[in-house]
């Protein structure tokens, strides 16, 4: 538009690298006066790229040299340093390898049964929110139930194995998409629900078209802090009554003073936890592009 | 006065309407006995301070309320058939574009959610978009708009089902002197390619002035109408127009309206 492009041309004295607009490729088309702060951003989000990495390449060292175990008085078999815990993982490759499979299972099969149900649940009380209101708190409930109350009784219903935990992993994913969801669903503009109206849009046109769009982000959120909860849902589940599993090993392992091995579950439980986390991510850079937090300035 | 010899045809009959908000007890009367016509291809501007129901108007109309007593005719129905058959367009304050969406598919919504083609509203949104002056944006986010590009796309989208009213809720009041002044004007090249019957919110007196065929001046607790004026498109630039002796006193003639209620 003629009146931005002059405002930019005004300005343009006044902020410092010049040419450098001039050679990102989007201010030719886009023509807007905030592309001075959009490079800077870009140079901002560019940079600490390598920084989460450096910083936990000196954390291993320092752990590695025994910086922790000076610091908080420990002993070698009560925190084993990184080069033991990762002989551990070498010799045991092929168990923790079915064991992180086992346990995997279980927390992405709980976690997507469940964040599915609180999902449906959420969907359901959109469309009658008098009721829905006090069938999502009442769901809400369920997230005060503490997991040593629910691991025994799950473990008793459904058996020792992948069962129980699946149903541990799915109660304690449930309330927290349906509450999520539910407010994303609920939380939309008057006006543009005034708009649908004006169009004659059906309740089933304005859930598709603008609800399920706009609640999309928080059920994003609601799977990522699920995937977490998932985790320690798998593995407490494990600790009580189980015969395979990272929960079921770790706390055999610990019980037999066998530390590195201990601590093998414990990594492999981590990075478990970091992968899945990027991979919902990933998804949601891929459905929910025009986020304000997944912008990219093009 | 050349709108008073146009043969006038009523569009939009406001019949003693009264609306009242709140519950029993607690009731604050937002209209009172309004009644007042809109004519075919007419713009006419509802004027007043905030507090004089001429949003709640313009929703009455819309069918997104209903009023507490009095009736809304639009041609020969009553305004739920009207937005049922989409017969108007409407644009609010703030442009409500949907952010998942870029311009064209923005504009596009309402023929989608009518269950038109794909291949049937193309056509239309692409000649829609060049009329508002976006086309080398047309694949844009509304983020990457600008507020005035991005109100344009409001206006594109309300014409989309080419319908023979526009109601329009202060749509540029949120935008900066030079953009408004911009868009007042592509809005009068619009109603003369389009002879479109708008229905035009605001609290500014000049763009009321500027824009309209007549005003309705309305005033506030109760909202109620104050007196309907006749106004008189000149030619000429923008400058022209605004710096004429006839624009400053027909403004000086509605500020009149609203110094009398003051004194």
């Amino acid at each position: 538009m003629k009146e931005v492009t002059a405002v930019n041309t005004e300005q343009s004295p006044v902020s410092a690298p010049l040419p450098r607009i001039a050679d990102d490729p989007a201010s030719g088309l886009n023509a807007r006066v905030h592309h001075t702060k959009g490079s800077s951003a870009r140079k901002e989000s560019r940079s600490p790229f390598w920084l989460p990495i450096g910083f936990g390449l000196v954390f291993l060292m320092i752990w590695q040299l025994k910086g922790f175990h000076t610091l908080f008085r420990l002993e070698l078999y009560q925190l084993p340093i990184p080069s033991s815990i990762a002989k551990a993982i070498q010799a045991n490759s092929d168990l923790l390898w079915s064991y992180s499979l086992y346990t995997g299972a279980e927390m992405i099969g709980g976690c997507l049964i469940g964040s599915a149900i609180g999902l449906f649940a959420a969907v359901a009380a959109s469309f009658g929110p008098q009721a829905g209101k006090g069938a999502i708190t009442l769901l809400a409930a369920l997230n005060a139930v503490p997991i040593v109350a629910l691991a025994p009784v799950m473990n008793n219903w459904f058996g020792d194995g992948v069962a129980s935990k699946i149903a541990i992993v799915s109660i304690m994913t449930m309330a927290t998409m349906a509450v999520s969801a539910y407010k994303g669903l609920r939380s939309v503009e008057p006006a543009y629900l005034e708009l649908m109206h004006a169009y004659a849009a059906g309740r089933f046109t304005i859930f598709l078209k603008l609800r399920f769009r706009l609640a999309l982000p928080t059920i994003f959120t609601a799977l990522k802090i699920n995937m977490a909860t998932g985790i320690i849902g798998a593995i407490v589940g494990e600790f009580f009554i189980s015969s395979r599993g990272l929960g079921f090993l770790l706390s055999d392992q610990i019980k037999l003073g066998n530390m590195p091995i201990a601590w093998s579950c414990i990594v492999i439980a981590a990075v478990l936890g970091i992968v899945l986390y990027y991979c919902i991510q990933l998804i949601e850079r891929l459905a929910v592009p025009w986020h304000v937090a997944q912008r990219k300035r093009q | 006065m050349l709108s008073l010899d146009r043969q006038r045809e009523t569009e939009i009959r406001i019949d003693d309407v009264s609306m009242v908000f709140g519950r029993k007890g607690r009731e604050v009367t937002a209209l009172s006995h309004v009644s007042f016509e809109v004519y075919r291809s007419e713009f006419v501007s509802l004027l007043g301070p905030s507090g004089c129901g001429k949003s709640t108007l313009l929703r009455l109309m819309a069918d997104l309320l209903e009023p507490t007593s009095g009736q809304i005719t639009i041609g020969e129905e009553v305004p739920r058939e009207v937005r049922l058959k989409r017969k108007f367009g409407i644009v609010f304050q703030s442009p409500t574009l949907f952010e998942w969406r870029t311009v064209k598919d923005n504009i596009e919504l309402p023929m989608e959610v009518l269950g038109l083609k794909k291949s049937e509203y193309s056509a239309i949104s692409e000649r829609l978009i060049d009329m508002v002056g976006l086309t080398k944006f047309k694949h844009h986010y509304p983020w990457q708009l600008s507020g005035g590009m991005q109100q344009r796309v409001a206006i594109a989208r309300a014409l989309s089902l080419d319908p023979p009213i526009l109601l329009m809720d202060e749509p540029f009041s949120a935008l900066d002197e030079f953009t408004k002044e911009k868009l007042q004007l592509d809005l009068l090249d619009i109603q003369r390619q389009t002879k479109k019957t708008i229905v035009f919110v605001t609290h500014s007196i000049p763009e009321a002035v500027f824009l309209s065929d007549r005003v309705i001046v309305m005033s506030a607790h109760p909202g109620r109408v104050h007196s309907i004026l006749d106004m008189e498109r000149e030619e000429g630039s923008y400058e022209q127009i605004r710096n004429s002796t006839r624009f400053h006193e027909m403004t000086a003639q509605v500020r009149s309206c609203f110094l009398i209620r003051s004194s």
